[in-house]
């Protein structure tokens, strides 16, 4: 992928602390009153400073020089570092516009490289004094230099994997539309056909309707990989949600899911959080109808959503008395599109805990579980202290 | 289609989690002629404990498939290759898969048991030229 060193925030762009930390220490570790990172813009002729120690006010200001009164365009031009002793007596400087009573006489340019190896600039110590470079002080510089276009390397990682993220979402959303319209018009082909159901045989009158549940669990899988999709990746839209509120909701919306003569739900969260109220909502909703869901045949089953203290921040349970899950298969069940039942036993597309552990990565919310297999099932959230 | 020149085997076992497929599985067998009984199992699990019993009948082919519940069709291949051994190793499978990650197949076929891998949906004649194509070979 390819960005310009806008994208990349090297011009035109606010200063940053971790490149002024490197500029700093540059000039501490090799006792120069200047060093600076240049940028050098080939498009509009010029050197750009990203970062900048020592500068004389104006400069400073300006954040930026017509290339041909720099040393820097040398180091973009060779490719390779540039060490002068003496400005007036260096083959590349001698006689140019760059060399006037107020420039450098010292200069040392080392490479500041992309990932694709290509020099986007340099990192530059000088002093106004004649001074032979060492070896020792040359290769500190580099070293330093080296450090320098790690960051880049990070800014370049950092923008591919946000565009990733953005292609992937559009990716799934469109997949998923696309996928809906062949589904629907299967269901209405068999509900056309379930209507001349009286020409059929049974077996065959049962495949019509094995074909329609199949066609319909597909709408629900498409619109729950849709939802998965819209939680990768951390929208930072957040606001301070009351949990009790949320919980209570979404209780709401599930009442259908809850017969009061067998069920027994206590909900007794009253803290309130910072978040992105779409995905916690998702996670509470996912947790909460799994802890209805899985209920054991014949029990009274109960589920409590409830806060317990925490040394780190925030906890809250959700738990219930169902038929737990086993051990040796805790570990598996936050993967996507896993599922430890059978259908027929307990609905599901495989997708909740895998968005649940979306959202609380996006949070950096620790999610845990506990489950001896037999008595119900706990799960744990534990928010961090940025979150309340 | 040459089916009644095809050798005719005993036992079917068909493991899949979904039980309309395995509806289907039964009807294509049937029809295909190629085996007198089929036997469904809709977890790995309980395929598995129905291998260790001892009076059980021969099987000759297993259509395994690979995403499901509790045990996936390639933790299955591990644990019977492991229980089993060479009574396995002997018993052919055909994976029978709507993965389309390269991956999983690479991983099912280092399984001696497993002669051939089939993308869903099950047909008639992708089953009948894959039983071909494994018991010729």
């Amino acid at each position: 992928m390819y960005f310009t060193l806008e994208e990349l925030g090297l011009v035109d762009c606010p200063q940053e602390e971790s490149f002024d930390n490197l500029t700093s220490l540059a000039a501490e570790l090799l006792q120069v009153p200047v060093a600076h990172i240049s940028i050098a813009d080939q498009a509009r002729k010029r050197i750009y400073y990203k970062s900048q120690f020592g500068h004389p006010d104006e400069l400073a200001q300006a954040r930026e020089l017509p290339m041909q009164l720099t040393y820097c365009q040398h180091v973009a031009l060779t490719g390779g570092r540039v060490v002068v002793t003496d400005a007036r007596e260096h083959p590349l400087l001698i006689g140019t516009p760059a060399v006037n009573e107020d420039a450098p006489l010292a200069y040392l340019g080392i490479p500041v490289k992309s990932p694709g190896g290509e020099v986007v600039g340099g990192l530059c110590m000088m002093q106004p004094e004649v001074r032979h470079w060492t070896s020792a002080e040359i290769s500190r510089a580099e070293r330093l230099a080296g450090c320098v276009s790690d960051l880049v390397r990070l800014k370049v990682s950092n923008l591919v994997s946000e565009q990733l993220c953005r292609e992937q979402q559009t990716f799934t959303y469109a997949i998923s539309h696309d996928l809906r319209s062949p589904a629907n018009t299967i269901g209405m082909i068999l509900e056309e056909v379930k209507l001349q159901g009286n020409l059929l045989s049974e077996d065959n009158q049962m495949l019509i309707d094995k074909g329609i549940e199949a066609v319909e669990r597909m709408g629900y899988q498409i619109e729950d990989v849709l939802s998965y999709s819209q939680t990768i990746g951390a929208q930072t839209e957040e606001e301070r949600i009351d949990l009790n509120r949320m919980i209570e909701e979404i209780l709401m919306d599930l009442a259908c899911d809850i017969d009061p003569a067998n069920t027994a739900v206590k909900n007794s969260v009253c803290s309130s959080i910072v978040g992105n109220p779409m995905q916690i909502r998702a996670l509470f909703q996912n947790l909460i109808s799994n802890a209805l869901k899985f209920r054991k045949p014949g029990h009274v089953h109960t589920v409590n959503i409830l806060s317990v203290p925490s040394n780190k921040g925030l906890c809250i349970l959700v738990s219930d008395n169902g038929i737990g899950i086993e051990p040796k298969h805790q570990r598996k069940i936050f993967d996507l599109f896993q599922r430890l039942n059978l259908r027929k036993d307990f609905e599901g597309t495989g997708i909740g805990l895998s968005l649940c552990k979306q959202v609380a990565r996006n949070h950096n919310i620790a999610i845990g579980i506990e489950s001896d297999g037999a008595s119900g099932t706990t799960f744990s959230l534990e928010f961090p202290e940025q979150c309340l | 289609m040459p089916v009644t020149a095809l050798p005719d085997i005993n036992t079917v076992l068909t493991i899949d989690d979904e039980p309309v497929d395995q509806l289907l599985y039964r009807r294509i067998i049937e029809r295909s002629g190629i085996a007198k009984h089929v036997m469904p199992f809709e977890l790995a699990e309980e395929a598995l404990s129905y291998l260790r019993t001892e009076d059980r009948l021969d099987i000759d082919l297993v259509l395994l498939d690979i995403n499901m519940p509790r045990m996936s069709g390639l933790e299955f291949l591990e644990q019977a290759t492991d229980e089993f051994g060479e009574n396995f190793s002997q018993i052919m499978v055909i994976m029978l898969s709507t993965s389309l990650d390269p991956e999983d197949e690479r991983k099912a076929r280092e399984y001696p048991a497993v002669r051939g891998y089939l993308k869903k949906p099950l047909t008639l004649e992708k089953f009948i030229s894959q039983w071909q194509a494994v018991h010729q070979s």
